[in-house]
């Protein structure tokens, strides 16, 4: 046979040109590759050529080429198991001289084999090794091939729609290199993908170009006669198919190609079948079968059975139709396990989990260290600020001239800012970190917005703009919320239009929107008369980081963070925030939070202030002051002093000192300092009230830190500290502490919270019970109803008690489950919840920020139910 | 079959009061004989008993802390009895606690208070359907094989005369 491809031509010009041994067998080999698809023969002599002439001049890769050439040749002939032992000769070479190249290339010829066996995991981990490989050499036109194989596999498993994809990928790559061999083998796989997937214009015109790409009497050429016939044949086009698949069939079996002769069989035989001539399917179908069992060529086997069954059973020869069917769906079985399917699955998705397991990896490790910084920040400003602010309001106490007067008042106010800055910055990586719970408590609407007006009036009539606030009257006195973040909203909003305005008013009008029940929506208009926002920055004021322009923030101030945790705390209130603004005129904040109305509306003084004998009290005192910081001691030591001459203050510089002192004197009150060398004052305490005998053991201990968030403060409390105060502290806050722990009992027995004043409470209504609930149940029964109201009597004042004795030890998931089992009774005997809070209490027993509010939810509790068991008592 | 057999509710809840409500209101509107337990251990003791549907508070240690809770309990039931129907009761609307329950077999949940009876009632209407609607689909099941091995008896009697009548003639 004439071998005039223009490549080969090529190369055999080439070869004539080299003189070098090794040179020329590598062109040999090339030249072998091209020989190979028209003449596998003549290629399985010149391997075997290459081998001997290898041999001579020792030259491994060539051997290694050589037995990869002659193993794929045998593949071609359908000699599997003789072609498996060649090449893995050829690969124990390519790895032997680290022959990456070659070894992809054995590889991708393993592949080739056992995916003509049928036994696909192993072909694609083959194919997945070439590819690995080529990917790291960088070779696009290997990996292109590789894909292709990849891409028929796929359509071994009829995953036809990855195949197609595989397979448009390679094309241009192919179409680029003018390379016929891969050209061809691309146009057949792509005309059986649109085959399979019944696109049959597309199926035929790559089998037509496969057929003016290719030399008659080649096996490409014959592939694309028989890929025309079937095509044909499911168009229903039985004369072409007949004609196709004949010359097809004729042709292949002068080649002695196996695979054509067994398509073109298959589909002649389908043909008869389709034409009632059964005894002609037949024998095409045996033929078929015959020639597939020969070649180990399962896919085909699996087609055969299958229309062998469909056959013997058109024939009415049932018996065997069913042991084809059976045969069948083994095979089946065998060649689509799961894992097969699996395996291809991973090749797809493995890089995306991957890229996300990363991703996911440094998210998580940034969040963590944002914490840990936000934390160290906190603390590390807050120290030095403690001082600055603290000996800033000793030297004001000490009757400085008017003019140092004035320069303290300003060291005062910029440092004043600075914290409400920080705060800002603590407050949006606790938002962001889910740490800020949103409280529910009875409070009034006026009193927040008073509050509002104290803060900026000063700073109102400092600019010479008026500050007005209007309440509507509909409001309801004593509102259910969380005043606290209410007003700092507020503050946030106002303090901004404050800022913003230079001539006019700022107004906060507040007012009642709409009520359900008793649950009511409050707006809040803050409108001022400033410079206002222009039309494209309006939607991002609400941005981190954002102010109205880059040179606001210049000519203004501030960390633009306001309205961003303005707008995080009302949604997290459960409301809205919005803006309208024109430049020049002014803006209007708008924003409705929901409340709920309080059961009780009578106005409750909360008692803050000492009076004379606590003062009196607090004056005697014997304190000893922890604190590393020299400045901050000289803080805290001299603001004591100010205003109680006659305390007693020691002071210990860390932990370990600390202990030492308590140990050997007696101590009203220990304030503590957190972070300090040597030893902190977490371990201090513990070592305190573990290791000391009493009275030291209980001595009270105050923590005084800049680490305020939650989980930081349940640290402490669960060290045994009594309570904590914030750097820099306030002397009030201070004051008020101190006199709250000396009040108390020592800790070991009771806490400060535990004692809850009487009348501090809300008072009750006159009747908490009621009986409609169980009249309805019982049908009006006055026996049955009785019974029930017995057994609450008899069961309701065991559980109180023991949640009460879980809070005296504080068990909090005892007072949980008690006060969740104590709730549904509580609703059968008509108790509300608003007046007991009983839910209040199981969730407060949940939440470590919010133990504090328990010992008067729990007080409160009791008093509602001794009202409620004499109730019930008295309608017996 | 194994299901088929007493008429017992179990009322599980270690809240005397509970039981006594839901006991009386259930035995007000439906035939079955409840007995009620403090505690799941002394249920679990008499599942023998076979009961059609076990209720099934979620905190059962409210007043004995060693007590085994509500999903334990489930758990055991369900490891040794998959068919019975049990209800979880929780004093709480919270997810996790349906999850949980659902998780474990529950075959559903409700929230303590003065909803819950009539809830109960629902799913004990519910839960009588769909047993009548699984034992009446059992009976299909076997009228189906039934029909089926009839029909092959049928097939195998045509073949054998088709080829009886087949030697006759040849």
């Amino acid at each position: 046979m004439m071998m005039d491809t223009p490549r080969y031509k090529e190369l055999k010009e080439h070869l004539m040109e080299q003189t070098d041994e090794k040179s020329k067998i590598d062109t040999l080999v090339d030249m072998g590759v091209e020989v190979r698809a028209i003449d596998v023969e003549k290629a399985m002599e010149m391997a075997e050529e290459i081998i001997q002439r290898s041999k001579v001049v020792t030259y491994y890769r060539g051997i290694g080429r050589g037995l990869n050439l002659k193993g794929s040749c045998y593949w071609l002939k359908g000699e599997y198991d003789t072609g498996l032992s060649i090449i893995k000769e050829a690969l124990a070479i390519a790895i032997r001289i680290k022959d990456r190249r070659l070894e992809a290339r054995v590889l991708h010829n393993y592949g080739n084999i056992y995916r003509d066996m049928g036994d696909l995991a192993n072909a694609l981990t083959h194919f997945e090794r070439a590819l690995g490989i080529n990917e790291e050499l960088g070779d696009e036109f290997s990996q292109s091939i590789i894909l292709t194989s990849i891409s028929n596999l796929l359509y071994d498993l009829n995953d036809y729609d990855s195949a197609l994809e595989y397979a448009l990928k390679c094309l241009p790559i192919f179409e680029r290199a003018h390379n016929s061999s891969s050209l061809i083998n691309i146009y057949n796989t792509l005309g059986n993908i649109y085959f399979k997937k019944e696109q049959h214009a597309e199926a035929l015109h790559y089998f037509t170009e496969n057929m003016k790409h290719s030399e008659p009497e080649t096996a490409a050429y014959v592939m694309a006669e028989s890929g025309l016939g079937k095509v044909y044949y499911k168009m229903h086009d039985f004369g072409n198919s007949s004609k196709f698949l004949t010359n097809s069939l004729r042709e292949a079996q002068l080649l002695g190609n196996a695979e054509v002769q067994i398509i073109c069989h298959f589909y002649l035989g389908r043909l008869y079948m389709d034409d009632n001539n059964y005894r002609q399917a037949l024998q095409s179908l045996n033929s078929a079968f015959t020639l597939a069992s020969e070649y180990m060529r399962r896919h085909d086997l699996l087609s055969i059975h299958e229309a062998l069954s469909a056959l013997y059973d058109n024939m009415g020869d049932i018996p065997k139709a069913f042991h084809h069917l059976k045969t069948f769906e083994q095979l089946k079985e065998e060649i689509f396990k799961q894992k097969i399917i699996n395996e291809l699955r991973n090749l797809q998705v493995r890089q995306q989990i991957e890229l996300a397991k990363k991703e996911k990896e440094v998210a998580e490790r940034t969040a963590h260290l944002k914490h840990q910084f936000m934390a160290n920040m906190s603390h590390e400003i807050r120290t030095p600020m403690n001082a600055i602010v603290g000996m800033t309001k000793l030297l004001q106490s000490k009757e400085p001239r008017t003019d140092q007067l004035r320069y303290l008042n300003a060291i005062h106010q910029s440092a004043d800012n600075l914290l409400v800055i920080i705060n800002d910055i603590l407050d949006v990586s606790k938002i962001e970190a889910g740490k800020i719970i949103i409280e529910q408590t009875d409070f009034s609407i006026r009193d927040v917005l008073n509050s509002v007006r104290d803060m900026l009036m000063l700073k109102a009539e400092e600019r010479g703009i008026e500050l007005r606030i209007v309440v509507d009257p509909a409001i309801p006195r004593r509102l259910i919320g969380d005043p606290t973040r209410l007003s700092q909203v507020l503050i946030n909003l106002a303090g901004n239009a404050v800022k913003f305005t230079e001539r006019g008013f700022v107004e906060v009008n507040a007012s009642l929107r709409k009520s359900e029940g008793n649950k009511l929506w409050v707006r809040y208009d803050v409108i001022d008369t400033g410079i206002g926002i222009s039309p494209e920055h309006v939607d991002s004021v609400f941005d981190s980081f954002t102010q109205a322009g880059s040179d606001v923030a210049r000519k203004f101030g501030g960390t633009g963070l306001g309205l961003t945790i303005s707008r995080q705390l009302v949604n997290l209130m459960g409301g809205e925030i919005s803006v309208q603004s024109e430049l020049q005129k002014g803006t209007t904040f708008t924003t409705v939070i929901p409340f709920e109305e309080a059961a009780m509306q009578e106005e409750i003084k909360k008692v803050v202030t000492l009076d004379a004998a606590a003062m009196q009290r607090l004056n005697n005192m014997k304190v000893l002051l922890v604190e590393d910081n020299e400045f901050n001691r000289m803080v805290a030591e001299d603001t004591m002093k100010e205003i109680m001459p006659d305390i007693q203050v020691d002071v210990a510089v860390n932990g370990q000192e600390a202990v030492y002192r308590v140990q050997h004197q007696q101590y009203d009150v220990v304030l503590m300092d957190i972070q300090m060398p040597v030893m902190d004052g977490v371990k201090a305490t513990h070592l305190i009230r573990t290791t000391l005998p009493e009275p030291a053991r209980s001595t009270r201990i105050i923590a005084m830190t800049a680490n305020v968030l939650q989980e930081d403060v349940q640290q402490y409390l669960d060290a045994g500290m009594n309570a904590y105060i914030s750097k820099p502290f306030k002397t009030e806050e201070l004051l008020h502490q101190m006199d709250a722990v000396m009040s108390n009992a020592p800790v070991s027995k009771t806490r400060r919270e535990e004692k809850p004043q009487e009348e501090n409470l809300p008072p009750l209504p006159d009747k908490v019970t009621d009986m409609q609930f169980l009249k309805q149940f019982t049908g009006d029964k006055p026996d049955k109803l009785q019974k029930y109201v017995g057994m609450f009597l008899d069961n309701a004042p065991r559980l109180l008690e023991s949640l009460e004795r879980a809070l005296a030890a504080k068990d909090y998931p005892a007072i949980k489950i008690a006060a969740h089992s104590l709730k549904p009774q509580l609703s059968y005997m008509g108790v509300k919840e608003e007046i007991s809070k009983i839910f209040l209490i199981e969730q407060s027993a949940g939440a470590a920020a919010h133990f504090d509010t328990l010992p008067p939810l729990v007080a409160n509790l009791r008093r509602l139910c001794t009202k409620a068991f004499e109730e019930l008592k008295n309608n017996k | 079959m194994a299901e088929q057999s007493s008429n017992y509710i179990f009322l599980v809840d270690d809240e005397p009061i509970q039981n006594e409500m839901l006991k009386d209101y259930i035995s007000e509107r439906f035939p079955y004989q409840i007995k009620t337990y403090e505690s799941g251990e002394q249920a679990i003791k008499d599942m023998d008993l076979n009961p059609v549907i076990i209720v099934l508070d979620f905190h059962l240690n409210a007043h004995l802390p060693s007590a085994q809770n509500g999903v334990e309990v489930l758990k055991q039931i369900k490891a040794r009895h998959p068919q019975t129907t049990v209800v979880m009761l929780s004093g709480q609307d919270k997810l996790d606690v349906a999850v949980e329950s659902m998780k474990h077999g529950a075959y559903d949940y409700v929230i303590k208070g003065e909803t819950a009876f009539s809830r109960m009632e629902n799913i004990i209407n519910n839960v009588a359907e769909f047993r009548s609607i699984k034992s009446a689909n059992n009976n299909y099941k076997k009228v189906i094989a039934f029909l089926w091995v009839a029909l092959a008896i049928v097939i195998l009697i045509s073949l054998f005369l088709a080829w009886r009548f087949q030697s006759y003639t040849s």
